[in-house]
């Protein structure tokens, strides 16, 4: 839509329609750009209930919902048959709701694999757990749990390997990181290692070793003395 | 005056759902806490019983009743037991004993106890189906509901069995109220890719993004049940000691920190009687650490008027052991709130499953 000023010039409106349209998707904008914190109750309840009506205002079903359970809270714990005038969409979307509330609760153990030591990195290695192909990166947390075992993508030794490793530690927010390659591929690790080293203060990245070899027979580099 | 059909409530036999309905229509103007507080402290000591909350029906601009909700230890429906008519009766007559307290100060007070029970079944077994609420007329859209696949989950969820469904089920049921297709096979891989339902929800909005096949209504759907879960779980804290029942406090802390990969500082802000007033995250840090400023601490209780600080923050690495920083931490906040008559009463570090309570180590 374009308007014409009079000077025979035309300009964009600020605004495309002056309707309502638009109005979920800004309010789905709002939830995810200034998160949660920036919506009322019953916002967020009449979000809900876009999940089961279509295309109309739902904001003053949820402010009856409100008034009629007392809270937010009031409304997601009452039955099903309590709510059935909402229809069956936003009675589920409640109703997951709850549902989620005691789940996200509910402790969930990542049993992931401890590496301590020489002991434990070994231990790893030769339970075969992980990508069979060399190099491999081993991202741990500062608790020295195993947070990812990968491929090293890229080219041996390249800028764009190192960038690419050191990337992802900062995704998985790693603390810690382990290389692994077979003899061939020393020299290329080296320069890896020699490079997230020179990184490690500013990123808060630390090099615990480069593991060389195969299964039943790892070296480390570290141990020798051929690190720092 | 007396309702018409509190006689009728009356007679209605034990029932499964808990609400209990305290409903002087007319305590407008009259301050509802007495009330509130006294059905909280006789619903508090009934053995057998988890009391889980009590709250006004506000109205139209005015407050037309109480309601208590109990549910079994565990959580649940309540089972149909003869002993629930004795329990009703004591959480009526103690709240009607603190209404009769408040009515001499409010003369020509009409009000009443009434309870009504949400009932899904008798104690014989028989269904019985409540009086649907039927909203104002224009209130709800006419025929416009969705039309989208209903997975069987959906139904298990309608019938409240929603405690039941395993994480993919409770997935696909989600993306089923966004998506035209079948999302069944998409909500399998989402699971074992971020491990657990809860884990899902608690994903970053950008690693939702990258999942092929989620685009924003699905992300922004994940994100609207996480944040109005975790709003349902803070409502059920909110000014209440929290420090009275740390299982529960443990259960909300857990679901909104344990999952984070950085470092985040809360802090839970409570009034003379430790009740909690407000629940901040007060800054986020890296991996292992969080920078904390005590002035900026302190200086916000003093705007909130609080007494009294719980201090929280997660650890991600699961491990939930105090490192020397947090202590040195607890003690600088400790030191700063002490000059303005501020007590720190804890400080919890979340972990994975577990957490450290500072003042049930003896650390204050």
């Amino acid at each position: 839509m374009r308007e014409n000023r009079g000077d025979g010039e035309e300009i964009a409106p600020v605004f495309a329609e002056t309707g309502p349209q638009g109005h979920r998707g800004r309010m789905r904008l709002k939830l995810l750009i200034r998160g949660p914190g920036a919506l009322a109750d019953y916002e967020l309840l009449e979000m809900l209930l876009f999940l089961g009506i279509e295309r109309r205002d739902t904001k003053p079903l949820a402010k009856v919902t409100i008034n009629r359970f007392g809270s937010l809270a009031g409304a997601l714990a009452s039955s099903p048959a309590q709510l059935a005038y909402l229809g069956g969409g936003c009675v589920v979307a409640l109703k997951l709701a709850q549902e989620a509330s005691v789940r996200l609760a509910r402790a969930e153990t990542r049993d992931r694999a401890h590496l301590p030591n020489w002991d434990g990195v070994q231990r790893y290695l030769d339970s075969g757990a992980g990508p069979s192909v060399a190099p491999r990166t081993l991202y741990l947390n500062n608790r020295n749990r195993l947070l990812a075992d990968e491929i090293m993508p890229g080219d041996a030794g390249s800028e764009a390997q190192i960038r690419a490793v050191a990337a992802r530690a900062l995704e998985l927010h790693a603390t810690a990181i382990i290389l692994v390659g077979d003899p061939g591929s020393t020299t290329a690790l080296r320069i890896v290692a020699r490079q997230l080293q020179q990184a490690s203060d500013v990123l808060t990245l630390k090099l615990h070793d480069c593991v060389l070899g195969g299964p039943g027979q790892w070296r480390s580099l570290r141990s020798s003395g051929q690190l720092n | 005056m007396k309702w018409p059909w509190r006689q009728a409530a009356a007679d209605v036999p034990l029932a499964f759902d808990a609400t209990i309905d305290l409903g002087p229509s007319n305590i407008d103007g009259m301050d509802a806490g007495p009330a509130m507080a006294a059905a909280r402290h006789v619903a508090e000591s009934l053995p057998g019983v988890h009391f889980v909350s009590v709250g006004r029906h506000d109205g139209r601009g005015a407050t037309r009743g109480l309601w208590v909700r109990l549910s079994p230890p565990g959580g649940g429906s309540m089972p149909a037991t003869p002993a629930w008519s004795a329990l009703r009766t004591r959480v009526e007559a103690a709240v009607q004993a603190a209404l009769d307290a408040a009515a001499p100060a409010s003369p020509g007070l009409d009000y009443d106890v009434q309870h009504v029970h949400r009932a899904m079944g008798f104690a014989d077994g028989a269904a019985y189906v409540p009086a649907p609420f039927r909203p104002p007329p224009g209130a709800v859209p006419e025929a416009m509901h969705l039309s989208r696949p209903t997975p069987l989950a959906h139904g298990r969820i309608m019938a409240g069995e929603a405690a039941l469904l395993d994480d993919p089920a409770l997935m696909t049921a989600l993306l089923s109220l966004v998506l035209p297709t079948d999302p069944a096979v998409l909500a399998a891989r989402m699971v074992a890719r971020f491990g657990s339902f809860a884990a899902v929800l608690s994903a970053p909005v950008l690693e939702l993004e990258a999942v092929p096949g989620l685009g924003p209504h699905s992300v922004a759907a994940i994100k609207l049940i996480h944040a109005t879960a975790l709003r349902a779980a803070q409502a059920d804290l909110m000014h209440r000691p929290v420090l009275d029942d740390m299982k529960r406090l443990t259960d909300y802390l857990a679901a909104v920190l344990a999952r984070e990969r950085i470092e985040q500082f809360r802090i839970l802000f409570l009034d003379e009687a430790r009740r909690l007033i407000a629940d901040e995250a007060q800054a986020r840090g890296t991996v292992n650490h969080t920078p904390v400023y005590p002035r900026e601490v302190v200086r916000r209780a003093i705007e909130l008027r609080a007494s009294h600080l719980i201090l929280v923050h997660n650890h991600p690495s699961g491990d939930p052991t105090p490192s020397r920083e947090d202590v040195e931490m607890t003690g600088m906040v400790r030191a700063a709130a002490a000059m303005l008559g501020v007590e720190v009463q804890d400080h919890i570090i979340v972990g994975n499953g577990q957490w450290t309570s500072f003042r049930e180590a003896g650390l204050l």
